[in-house]
């Protein structure tokens, strides 16, 4: 009896030491790197206005107003998805070692993609059509009333689904997917939506003959 | 059985505890955190005024990070306290980035073993650009208009419009246009067109402006034309072309032409030298024919210099001025080929009309017109003024006609502060003279002194007095001496609810005529006044009672109120009237102003005087945006 007692006391101990080591605390997934105008985050039922820097945690809802814009940075790899005016956006995480498996909801709105490309990397954009799974790339996903996800490819490829027909979408191709089925077409000059923010463009300037670069013109715009 | 189950309990408990132990052994000699900027990017730039997030990533294999060990440093100061903190993610947020230039953090963080971590990154803050609208607009339109009963128009209409802006990053420009049926005694223009533009290169002026050479070329004399002040670094243009008056066939004026030019190094704060060309004529063919005025034609040259030193403790400034005047040009520039000169005056007849009817040019400085003014001060509380003036006989300048020739003299004029700015003293003499080439059968001398000092001992109480002797003469027919005296007091006081000033003063004004004494006159007066602000109502009130005596006895009576209606006070009415027994004369006046709705001001004022009957009534609303 005694030495059951020890034993048991033993156990305890280690699994009460234990305790600190398990890391145990908010699991913070990712934050926001910039907002553009009226943005919120709903949590637990609150409504919080979103400030640059702050904490985002798995099931927060991100709702963007009129003209608005939200960058999102996910605190593993630092993949980064910006959020269109007018749109909503669930986050959730699940910690799988030193990883996130990213899953999120778009309900509705446009979303940029830019996800770091790293060995176990998972992230997924649904829509309440379809599913859009990459393992890295950059890609812009849109859904429209009515059902419709757009989707434009701009780096490697995207999985994408409409919960019955699963299509690959490469780079340079555009998917349009509906409960009829999924189309995929070629992206024309000019049919990439700019996401939101300050731009620069830089203008390098090289005399006739092949010289050296001689000027240069920086252009910044915002949208 | 019993045996068995328990033997195997205490292996399995055995078995958990040497997994716990190993997982904590190798816990304690595990690795230390990985740690990644998330942003900003190694060197990214950002412009002043941005919002810059600072974002580190931990991760640690074991999750035993330690909280309590992360810090955070930007520019090498802690910033941990104001960041963001949870074990996978620290963000600090720079809400209006400052500084120009580059910027470097440092972030380290440790596991409860003691492993430790550190990175480090940097980013650039360049200076923002100030974005200007290609094209703004800015101002106001005015209209309105006044009636006068005893003016020579009655009814005088003006409406007028200013605008100001910018066209694209470098050119401002601001437009002002006033229209009035109103003319000027010598039926001139009163409307006025102008418009300014201001370049990297200078001020460029179109339409009615008022050029300035030197004090005594042309100063404020108003042109309609072009005025263009180009400016290149240290030296810098002037150029004039325009009308100064318009012909008026009933006052027989002729239509006059303004050109002129300047070349200007330096600048008025350090060192700064000029030299001017200014010509004024007549246009000939402006009047069919006139018979008591001639067409004239006028060049004037001149030089100016300036110097400032000790930061501007020590000035001076000189100039030079040498004039040409044709007091006839009707018949244009003279055939001088009897005389064989060098040159042919008809073909410089561009530049000055050469004929008989020229000021004759005589030796010495008859023809021209100098000063110079030395200033000096403060220095410890004292500023002194010198200045002295010459302006020949034959000098003219057709652009400057309120000035007088054939003059010389000087004035000095000293202030002084004392007793740590409780005392100001002022001090004058002044002597000038005329008849410089013995022109005249007597030279008129003229001389002033003067004496003021204001006490401010202390916020409540301000003493003033003053003292001016001057006199003139010509030892023949003038022979004239003025005398002033001033002495007043004013007092802040709190009477009721109001802030009150009460102030007392009295004056003597004794003007003596040697030679004609019936021209004697003695003026004595002394007023006591009260001006009140009240602090519960938007009432201010101004009571004045004074008597006048010497060559008339008058009492003095003066009252005056202002208040402010409407809850927001934007309608202020006020409402005065003088009496004075001696002419037995009212004046009554009123004035309105209105911030009214959609920004528009509105003013108007009403001024009668009852023994003449003259009324004057204005409106005017003005609209900004």
């Amino acid at each position: 009896m005694g030495n059951k007692n020890i034993y048991f006391g033993f156990i305890l101990l280690f699994l009460v030491l234990m305790i600190p080591f398990t890391g145990l605390s908010e699991d913070v997934i990712a934050y926001f790197d910039e907002i553009g105008g009226d943005v919120t985050v709903d949590r637990g039922g609150v409504s919080i206005n979103a400030r640059m820097g702050m904490f985002l945690t798995p099931g927060d809802v991100i709702r963007t107003g009129e003209e608005s814009f939200a960058t999102v940075v996910f605190q593993d790899d630092g993949s980064r998805v910006k959020l269109g005016e007018n749109a909503l956006l669930t986050l959730n995480a699940k910690r799988k070692k030193l990883s996130l498996k990213k899953k999120l909801f778009l309900k509705t709105g446009r979303l940029w993609a830019k996800v770091a490309r790293r060995r176990g990397t998972e992230f997924q954009v649904k829509t309440p059509t379809s599913v859009a799974s990459v393992k890295g790339t950059r890609f812009i996903i849109e859904e429209q009333q009515g059902g419709i996800t757009w989707l434009w490819v701009l780096e490697d490829s995207v999985e994408f689904s409409n919960g019955k027909v699963k299509v690959t979408v490469n780079e340079g191709e555009k998917g349009k997917s509906s409960k009829k089925g999924i189309e995929v077409n070629k992206i024309e000059e000019g049919d990439v939506p700019i996401e939101p923010g300050v731009h620069n463009l830089i203008f390098y300037f090289k005399s006739r003959d092949g010289g050296e670069m001689q000027k240069e013109l920086h252009l910044e715009f915002e949208k | 059985m019993r045996k068995v189950i328990m033997k195997e309990v205490h292996i399995l408990i055995l078995f958990i505890t040497a997994l716990l132990l190993s997982t904590t052994l190798s816990a304690i000699a595990g690795t230390s955190p990985s740690l990644l900027i998330l942003s900003p990017s190694t060197g990214q730039e950002f412009k002043e005024g941005d919002s810059v997030v600072i974002a580190i990533s931990i991760k640690d294999a074991e999750g035993d990070v330690d909280e309590s060990t992360f810090s955070l440093y930007l520019d090498g100061k802690n910033i941990t306290q104001n960041a963001n903190i949870s074990v996978f993610l620290v963000t600090y947020t720079i809400e209006k980035v400052q500084g120009i230039g580059k910027h470097s953090f440092s972030f380290e963080a440790a596991d409860r073993e003691g492993n430790k971590s550190e990175v480090s990154g940097y980013f650039y803050v360049a200076k923002k650009r100030i974005e200007k609208e290609f094209f703004s607009v800015n101002g106001s339109v005015r209209m309105g208009g006044r009636y006068d009963k005893e003016a020579d128009e009655e009814l005088v209409g003006v409406a007028s419009v200013n605008l100001y802006g910018n066209i694209i990053e470098t050119f401002s420009y601001s437009l002002n246009v006033e229209l009035t049926n109103e003319t000027t005694t010598d039926q001139q223009r009163v409307s006025t067109y102008r418009l300014d533009i201001e370049s990297p290169i200078g001020t460029f002026i179109f339409g009615d402006t008022t050029p300035s050479f030197t004090d005594y070329s042309i100063n404020g004399t108003q042109v309609f034309g072009i005025h263009l002040m180009p400016q290149f670094g240290p030296v810098g243009f002037e150029l004039v072309y325009g009308q100064s008056y318009r012909a008026v066939k009933d006052l027989e004026i002729y239509k006059r032409m303004v050109y002129g030019g300047k070349l200007k190094i330096g600048n008025s704060d350090t060192v700064f030298w000029g030299l001017s060309v200014l010509k004024a004529k007549d246009d000939v063919s402006s009047l069919s024919s006139a018979t008591n005025t001639t067409p004239k034609d006028n060049l004037v040259v001149s030089t100016d210099f300036s110097l400032k030193l000790f930061r501007g403790i020590f000035g001076l400034r000189v100039e030079a001025n040498e004039s040409l005047l044709n007091e006839d040009i009707t018949s244009g520039a003279s055939d001088f080929s009897d005389f064989k000169l060098p040159i042919n005056p008809q073909d410089y007849e561009w530049l000055f009309t050469i004929n008989e009817h020229i000021v004759p040019i005589m030796p010495g400085f008859t023809n021209l017109a100098a000063k110079g003014v030395i200033t000096a001060g403060p220095v410890f509380g004292n500023t002194i003024n010198f200045e002295y003036f010459y302006v020949g006989p034959s000098y003219y300048s057709l652009l400057n006609s309120g000035l007088t020739n054939d003059q010389s003299g000087f004035k000095i004029y000293d202030t002084q502060w004392l007793f740590n700015r409780m005392v100001y003293l002022n001090a004058s003499y002044q002597n000038s003279w005329n008849n410089l080439e013995n022109t005249l059968s007597n030279t008129t001398r003229s001389q002033g002194y003067s004496l003021g000092m204001s006490a401010f001992p202390n916020d409540y109480l301000t003493l003033n007095g003053g003292f001016s002797y001057s006199t003139s003469s010509n030892k023949a027919d003038v022979d004239t001496s003025t005398l002033m005296l001033n002495v007043g007091a004013t007092k802040n006081m709190v009477i009721g609810s109001t802030d009150s000033y009460l102030s007392l003063s009295t004056s003597a004004n004794i003007y003596r005529d040697k030679v004609s004494s019936g021209n004697d006159s003695e003026r004595y007066s002394i007023r006591s006044g009260l001006t009140s602000y009240f602090d519960r109502l938007p009432l201010s009130t101004k009571g004045v009672l004074g008597y006048d005596f010497g060559s008339q006895g008058s009492l003095y009576l003066e009252g005056w109120a202002e208040y402010a209606f409407l809850p927001d006070q934007s309608l202020v009415v006020s409402a005065g009237a003088v009496y004075q027994s001696g002419p037995g004369s009212l004046d009554i006046s009123s004035d309105l102003s209105w911030n009214a709705i959609y920004d528009i001001d509105v003013e108007a004022s009403l001024d009668y005087i009852t023994d003449s009957g003259d009324i004057s009534l204005s409106v005017y609303a003005t609209k900004k945006f």
